[in-house]
């Protein structure tokens, strides 16, 4: 069974390859969400098994729809991984690549290491 | 006592003796006036009475028949007079033998019709009277003489005495009100040659006491703004550096949000970048090798760029430092030690020797640590055969305050000269054909320029390179 992911970062180009890269591996179903806007709406609908979320977006940041996801319960258990440019302190200091509590990993990114931390995370 | 008080005693004393001078010069010149009155009142009737006294008995011989009760008469009013001016007894046995004589003349007169004899035993007696009235006069001329010599004596001796005391007391005041004025002078003058932790010893209840206490108060004021002055200009300086810290730290904090702004808007495209890589890497997997070169050196180009935006950020970040204190020789160590167990050292042998003493850093531990590695990873990518790496700590001063200099010495290949210059320059490498970003140097010497320090480079091409981080030390000195 596929592991069906949801993208939300407002990098088309971006999110075009992201989703073309997971799907070639076979394992996954990929949705694509460049509106930060409606990520949680998306997320409520589709229930998605993981989200990449990225941290700096128009509009709403990355953890802010992090937190508003976990205190929903249709939401709130599924698993989130930051999607980050490496651009503010806290994202190099805290430790164990971790940020609020959910894992992050820095663009640009490889996919066989975005496939190995999906794996992780959504065991 | 007072100038005013002092002045008052100097002139009574000068008063006094001038009264008591005059007071014995009067009496003196009084019983001279006495003297010479006598002289006047009393010798000139005498004589006077005396020739009138011979002239009258002279008349009452002449006519022995016919004596003159009139000429004797007048015989013994001018011997009355000789008697009322007489000065001792002498004249006035003098004028009983007169008298005797007289009358005894009158007699012979009247009885016998005078005798020669007896008028010339009455010339002798006249005669003799006025030798003695002569020698009295001579005695009391002498006696007058005398008073008069001492008088101008007494003068003499007055002006004198008077020119001594006027002299000896004035000089004594003088000095007395002198003495301080040019002690104060000479203290003044020392004072005003800027030597303002001098103060006057004169002491005194008047107004030169109080001139000398208004001018201590004086320099002890003086001193203390003079004081407070180089205080000020000190503070004025650390401000100026303070000042410079800030500046350098808010370009650090302007280029941080600069690089981080930059870093987003290159960290994006380079995503789409090696996504794009990978998805043709797919999409071509039979292609020829040329092609998958083609792929490899673009994926291998994309993480050079990442890394260089790594670096830059980390060079720009304005970092929240967290300054500790810590010891020189603790950072040395612990960067040796991540050298060593990170297998970093290869074939080079380290040293450390350390300064004498207890100094203690103020300073972000982390990143003068990150300063030290970086150095002594240059070091040994310098000595890829080998070699010996020092780390040496020695005390000194920066801006002349105390300083903490830590050396990295290698024995390697050395720098370029022309490489010098640009050695701090971000994006500058000679490691180019590796790893190397170009920003390690700039940004180790970024951080310990932002920690008020200073990073400097010896380097002799084929005899090693010397790289030295001076720090200020902690104004404590030692570490806790």
């Amino acid at each position: 069974m596929k592991t069906y992911v949801l993208i939300v970062d407002d990098e088309v180009d971006f999110t075009f390859f992201v989703k073309k890269n997971l799907e070639a591996t076979g394992q996954f179903d990929v949705t694509v969400c460049n509106d930060a806007t409606q990520a949680v709406a998306r997320a409520k609908q589709l229930r998605p098994s993981l989200i990449l979320l990225d941290i700096m977006m128009p509009g709403i940041p990355g953890e802010e729809i992090a937190t508003v996801l976990q205190q929903q319960p249709e939401t709130k258990a599924i698993p989130i991984i930051f999607l980050t440019a490496l651009v503010r302190e806290e994202e190099t200091t805290e430790k164990a690549h971790m940020i609020g509590g959910h894992r992050f990993i820095a663009k640009p990114v490889k996919i066989d290491e975005l496939v190995k931390m999906i794996r992780k995370v959504a065991a | 006592m007072t100038l005013n008080r002092k002045l008052s005693v100097w002139f009574v004393v000068v008063a006094l003796i001038v009264g008591a001078a005059g007071v014995i010069w009067v009496q003196r010149a009084q019983v001279l006036k006495r003297r010479l009155n006598e002289f006047a009142n009393l010798t000139t009737p005498a004589l006077v009475a005396l020739g009138q006294m011979k002239a009258a008995a002279i008349e009452f011989v002449a006519v022995p028949s016919q004596p003159s009760q009139e000429a004797y008469g007048r015989f013994r009013e001018w011997l009355a007079v000789y008697r009322g001016v007489a000065s001792d007894s002498g004249e006035q046995a003098t004028a009983d033998r007169l008298e005797e004589a007289g009358a005894r003349l009158q007699r012979q007169a009247v009885e016998s019709g005078g005798t020669h004899e007896a008028e010339r035993a009455f010339a002798k007696d006249i005669d003799a009277a006025i030798a003695l009235k002569l020698v009295a006069l001579k005695r009391q001329r002498e006696a007058v003489n005398r008073h008069a010599a001492a008088a101008v004596r007494l003068s003499i001796l007055a002006v004198a005495v008077f020119a001594i005391l006027a002299v000896g007391v004035g000089g004594l005041l003088a000095g007395s009100l002198a003495r301080p004025i040019i002690r104060l002078s000479e203290d003044v003058a020392r004072v005003g040659a800027g030597d303002l932790r001098h103060r006057t010893a004169v002491r005194s209840g008047d107004e030169i006491g109080a001139l000398a206490q208004a001018l201590n108060r004086m320099t002890e004021n003086l001193e203390r703004t003079t004081v407070s002055k180089a205080a000020l200009e000190k503070a004025y300086a650390e401000l100026q550096r303070a000042q410079q810290q800030l500046v350098q730290s808010e370009k650090l904090a302007a280029l941080g949000r600069f690089s981080a702004g930059v870093a987003h808007e290159v960290k994006n495209p380079l995503a789409v970048i090696l996504g794009g890589v990978e998805f043709l890497g797919q999409q071509l997997a039979g292609a020829d090798a040329d092609t998958k070169t083609a792929l490899a050196m673009i994926e291998k180009s994309v993480q050079r760029a990442d890394t260089i935006v790594r670096d830059l950020l980390k060079f720009a970040r304005p970092s929240a430092a967290s300054k500790e204190r810590v010891r020189p020789e603790e950072l040395v160590n612990g960067t040796i030690a991540l050298l060593t167990y990170g297998g970093s050292l290869k074939q080079v042998t380290a040293t450390t020797r350390f300064a004498h003493g207890e100094t203690a850093l103020e300073v972000d531990k982390n990143q003068v640590q990150q300063v030290l590695l970086n150095l002594m990873m240059n070091a040994v990518d310098a000595m890829p055969a080998g070699g010996s790496l020092t780390a040496a700590t020695s005390l000194t001063r920066l801006a002349d305050r105390p300083a903490c200099a830590i050396s990295v010495i290698d024995t390697g290949e050395g720098i370029a000269p022309e490489a010098l210059p640009r050695l701090f320059e971000p994006f500058f490498t000679t490691k180019r054909d590796k790893k190397g970003t170009g920003l390690g140097l700039s940004i180790s010497k970024t951080i310990v320029e932002s920690h008020g320090g200073t990073l400097t480079v010896e380097s002799a091409q084929g005899s090693g390179t010397t790289m030295t981080v001076t720090l200020p030390v902690s104004a404590e000195g030692s570490a806790a």
